[in-house]
Formats: structure tokens, C-alpha cells, sequence
């Protein structure tokens, strides 16, 4: 089953050793953006395509296994797979196939197919950077890329309490599974079991509140201010940082050198699909 | 003439549903002292340490820091909380950084410190409290007892001048509460004063020379640590245990032997005893 608890397992996984996991975090981040950034403005699905191929190489050399990281974008599909699925039969266009009322389009199917193309490239690559890079690490880049300085605090604390924030959900949950609760039990009232976990949630709100107000306390102990500035490492991408953001930019231009000359003989590949 | 660090003067503090948390609390700490503050819990110890460097604002009477009354301004207690620095009872609400190095850093950073400083100063605490190599780890993956060190490293950082800890070895194991307790005897070497609040009375009992007992809200006794342990309805009433060495001298006292009940050390303890034998 997914609970947050799982949230753990994907910081261990993010803090393993390899080649792309070593990487600098500004520099995951920067072609994280620039993957996505490209294929949302592709209209042809060549440049998703090798990109995708791309990303699948860098999740074999990033040593991380092929069928989690498909189930992870399984699991994430259908945010915007449900856009998707509606398209084929909403786009106007030459009918392919109908049924009573319902036709299908060869516009809409098209369409329907870069968004997918799309889709899958962009959480390839959100799979990726998520799965190489911890929680904060990530909080850490944003910061060194000039976000405001409130959020960034925000987002670095969030980091750092969400941890706490499992654990202590998780001893709650151990605890009243010690005295034999479960949600699914035929033992006790249903009514009775809901309000159990309503309780649970409210404890963990006023749990949190009592944190934040402590944190406050000592953080202000320690001469917190609003004009207070955050300490952050000032530690420069190497070489081969660069070198990685440098060969996604090549590989990139190069694509789009291929499909500006040799468009037309890449057939449904260098087809704009895209509605206008 | 001697050099007072801390004062308390006639401070009280009321919470706004009524409650007293303390009533005219005089306390005295001089330089390079080590105190303990003991009472049960409730007793209004946490409430105490946040007054100590302008936390909480007294409902009547102040705090002297260095002989100066604490003045509710920023730009004062700024200072105020530099000299005085503060280690909460639970790391989890003082390390909130992703990183401990980021944590350590975010005292020296509010102090306007520059860049090099800081990081001398993170390796330099990190250093003294043995957690070198810890820098990039996330606070959450480590041990209580890493954790509580990590906290004390974020406060030396700030080089303070006397430092207040909060239950320091509450839910330590014994290695390592005797880690904190010797970083704590290394601080007070170099000149910091240590005040700590415990009601672990053999922690104390090896640690400090001056108690004062907190019950109440009221201060029911100051002395040196002979004087508090040996008097054993003063302990009683303050919900606390005589130290185990002073338990055996009065039960030997009450079997008719001479000794001095006063004697609250191991060795001391033993020494009373061959002598009591020998006489």
C-alpha cells in the first residue's frame, strides 16, 4: 500500500551513489526544466522521442530500476491522462471511426498522442531528478537559484519537519495498531473507526501547531529576525556538472538542426501534431 | 568584586489564563559557574530558561544580563541572546535546517557574520563537540544523543558567554550523557558559565557545585550541592530522591554510626564508611 511513510523510501533512493546522483543539484534541476521546457514546445514527437530514450539511459547509468520508475509514472499518468483521453473525441477533423455519437478524429488523435509523448517525457524526467536528488538537496538548489527568501525558508523547514511529521504519524499509527485498530476491522462501529481517525488527524494539526510554535521560540532564541539571511554553501558546479547540462543542450539543438532539414523524411515523426 | 553574569530580580511571570508560573525568583549566577536548577516537572524551569535571554517578557521584575536590565528592543536582544545562549530540551525544536551544517550556521548568520567566520565557526563547534563529518548530514538521520550535540554545537557557535541547557541528558544513554557532560566541563573551562536544569540528581550530583531547587514557581532553596542533598525533607518536598550514596550514610547514621551525612561523593561516601568501621 501507498502512505506517506513511503515518502522515506524515496529519500533513501534519492541518496544513493552514482554518477547522476552525484551531480550538482542546480544543475539537475536547470535540465530538468530545459527537458521539459523543450517538449512542451515540440510539435512533433521526434525530439520527445529521443529525449525519452535519453532519460532512459541516464535512469540505467543513474542505477535506478526500470519497472519502480514505471510504476512511480503509472502512478502519476492519470493527473494528466484524463485531459488526454478526452481528446480523439473532442477535436474537429476528418472522422476515423464512429459510433452513434461518438466520433473519432484524426486531429484530436494526433493531439492526443504528442500530449501523451509529452506527458511521458516530462515525468520521465521528474522521476529522475526526484529520484536522484533528497529532499534537501533540491530545497537547497531552489535557494541558490534565487527564490524569495521567505519561500525558500519555508520550503527548507517544510523539508525538514515533513520528516517529522511521518515519524510521528507513523508511532501514532504503531500505537493504535498495538491495540488491535484497524480501519478495515469488522470488530468496532464504522462510525466509530472514522472518528478514531479523525481524531488522529486532528491530533497530528495540533501537534504541528505546538511544533511550529517551539521551532519559533528557538529559532528567535538564536536571533531569528525578518532581515535574517540563510546560510548556504557556496560550493561551484564542476566540470563535469556542466558537462551534462552541455551535452542535454547539444543533444537538443542537434535534434532540432535534424527536423529543420530533414523533416519531411522522418514521416509521422516530424508530422506537427499540434492543434493550432 | 566579583563578577555577576545572569540576575534574576524579584521576576515573576503570570500566563494570560491566570496561571503563576513564578513568583519572585532571585537568582545570582557568576562567571564561570556551574548551576543546576532542579524541580519536578512543572515546577517552572522552562519558563525560568526563556526569561534568561528575553524570550518571555517578566510580568513583574527583570533580568540583568552583565548588570544591564534586558531591554525589549531588537537591536538589544540581539545581543542579549548572543551572550546568553539557549539549548532546548528537544533537538527537534531547535534543528530545523536540512542540513547540520545549515543548522549551526543560522546563529552566526543572524549575527551578521561573514561567510568565512561562519564557516570557521561551524567546523570549530562541530570540532568541540566531536560531530566532525556531520556537516552534510540531514538532523533527522541521526541519534538523540548525535542530535542533542548538533543542538549544543548551534549554540557554541554563536559564542556565548553563559550557557543555559534545558534537560540536557534527558533521554540520553549513559554514553551519552557523559559526551555532553564533558563538553559541558570543556566549556566552562574556557570560561563559559553552565546553567542546566535536570531533575536527574546523580547527573547533578557529578556536575554542578551550586543548585538552586525551583518548586512552584518559587525558588525553596539555593546551596551548595552538600547542603541541598543532605537535607532530605527539602528533597521530599520538592518531589526529588536523594542521591544513593546519601540514602546509605543516613541509613548508617540511623544504625548508630558516626557519619557525616554531607558527604555526597562516591569516594567521600566510602571514606565515611571505613572510618565509621575503623572508629
Amino acid at each position: 500500500m501507498v502512505d506517506i511513510t513511503q515518502i522515506m523510501r524515496f529519500d533513501d533512493l534519492a541518496s544513493k551513489n552514482s554518477p547522476i546522483h552525484n551531480l550538482e543539484g542546480r544543475i539537475k534541476l536547470i535540465s530538468t526544466i530545459f527537458i521539459i521546457l523543450v517538449c512542451v514546445v515540440s510539435k512533433e514527437i521526434f525530439i520527445p522521442i529521443i529525449l525519452e530514450i535519453l532519460l532512459l539511459i541516464i535512469l540505467k547509468i543513474a542505477d535506478l530500476s526500470y519497472i519502480d520508475s514505471a510504476k512511480r509514472l503509472l502512478m502519476l499518468l492519470p493527473f494528466g491522462g484524463a485531459i488526454i483521453i478526452f481528446q480523439p473525441f473532442i477535436q474537429p477533423g476528418n472522422i476515423l471511426w464512429s459510433y452513434s455519437w461518438l466520433h473519432v478524429t484524426d486531429v484530436g488523435l494526433n493531439w492526443a498522442i504528442l500530449l501523451l509523448v509529452r506527458m511521458i517525457v516530462c515525468l520521465t524526467a521528474i522521476i529522475i531528478y526526484s529520484s536522484t536528488t533528497p529532499l534537501q538537496e533540491m530545497a537547497s538548489s531552489f535557494r541558490k537559484l534565487k527564490m524569495p527568501r521567505d519561500l525558500a525558508m519555508i520550503l527548507s523547514i517544510m523539508v525538514r519537519f515533513l520528516f517529522l511529521f511521518v515519524d510521528e504519524l507513523a508511532a501514532i499509527r504503531k500505537s493504535q495498531k498495538s491495540r488491535n485498530f484497524s480501519i478495515h476491522s469488522k470488530n468496532t462501529p464504522y462510525k466509530w473507526r472514522v472518528k478514531q481517525v479523525g481524531y488522529t488527524i486532528g491530533m497530528m494539526f495540533l501537534k504541528s501547531y505546538e511544533q511550529g510554535e517551539r521551532v519559533h521560540k528557538s529559532m528567535v532564541s538564536r536571533g531569528f529576525s525578518d532581515a535574517s539571511e540563510m546560510f548556504s554553501e557556496k560550493k561551484s558546479p564542476e566540470r563535469s556538472d556542466y558537462a551534462y547540462l552541455i551535452i542535454i543542450i547539444v543533444v537538443v539543438i542537434v535534434l532540432e538542426i535534424i527536423l529543420f532539414k530533414y523533416g519531411g523524411q522522418l514521416g509521422y515523426f516530424g508530422q506537427n501534431l499540434a492543434i493550432n | 568584586m566579583e563578577h555577576i553574569h545572569l540576575e534574576t530580580k524579584n521576576l515573576t511571570f503570570t500566563y494570560p489564563d491566570g496561571t503563576q508560573a513564578l513568583k519572585n525568583v532571585n537568582i545570582k549566577i557568576r562567571k564561570g559557574e556551574k548551576i543546576a536548577i532542579m524541580g519536578p516537572n512543572g515546577a517552572g524551569k522552562s519558563t525560568l530558561f526563556s526569561h534568561f535571554n528575553g524570550l518571555s517578557e517578566p510580568t513583574s521584575g527583570h533580568v540583568e544580563v552583565d548588570g544591564e536590565k534586558i531591554v525589549f528592543e531588537r537591536d538589544e536582544l540581539l545581543k542579549v541572546r548572543q551572550k546568553v545562549g539557549i539549548v532546548f530540551q528537544d533537538p527537534n525544536d531547535q534543528l530545523f535546517a536540512p542540513t547540520v551544517k545549515e543548522d549551526i550556521a543560522f546563529g552566526p548568520m543572524n549575527l551578521g557574520l561573514d561567510y568565512d567566520e561562519v564557516e570557521k565557526r561551524i567546523k570549530e563547534s562541530l570540532e568541540m563537540v566531536g560531530m566532525s563529518g556531520f556537516e552534510d548530514k540531514t538532523p533527522h538521520h541521526l541519534s538523540g544523543g548525535q542530535q542533542k550535540r548538533v543542538a549544543i554545537a548551534g549554540i557554541i557557535a554563536m559564542r556565548p558567554e553563559i550557557m543555559i541547557l534545558d534537560e540536557p541528558t534527558a533521554g540520553l544513554d549513559p554514553e551519552g550523557v557523559d559526551k555532553v557532560l564533558n563538553i559541558l566541563n570543556n566549556l566552562n573551562e574556557e570560561g563559559i558559565s553552565i546553567v542546566i536544569s535536570s531533575h536527574d540528581i546523580e547527573m547533578v550530583n557529578h556536575f554542578a557545585y551550586k543548585i538552586f531547587v525551583l518548586y512552584g514557581g518559587e525558588i525553596i532553596a539555593e546551596g551548595d550541592k552538600h547542603q541541598i542533598f543532605s537535607d532530605k525533607e527539602l528533597l521530599k518536598k520538592a518531589h526529588l530522591k536523594a542521591p544513593i550514596t546519601t540514602e546509605i550514610l543516613y541509613k548508617l547514621k540511623e544504625n548508630g554510626l558516626d557519619v557525616d551525612t554531607e558527604k555526597i561523593s562516591i569516594e567521600e561516601t566510602v571514606e565515611e564508611i571505613l572510618k565509621a568501621k575503623n572508629d
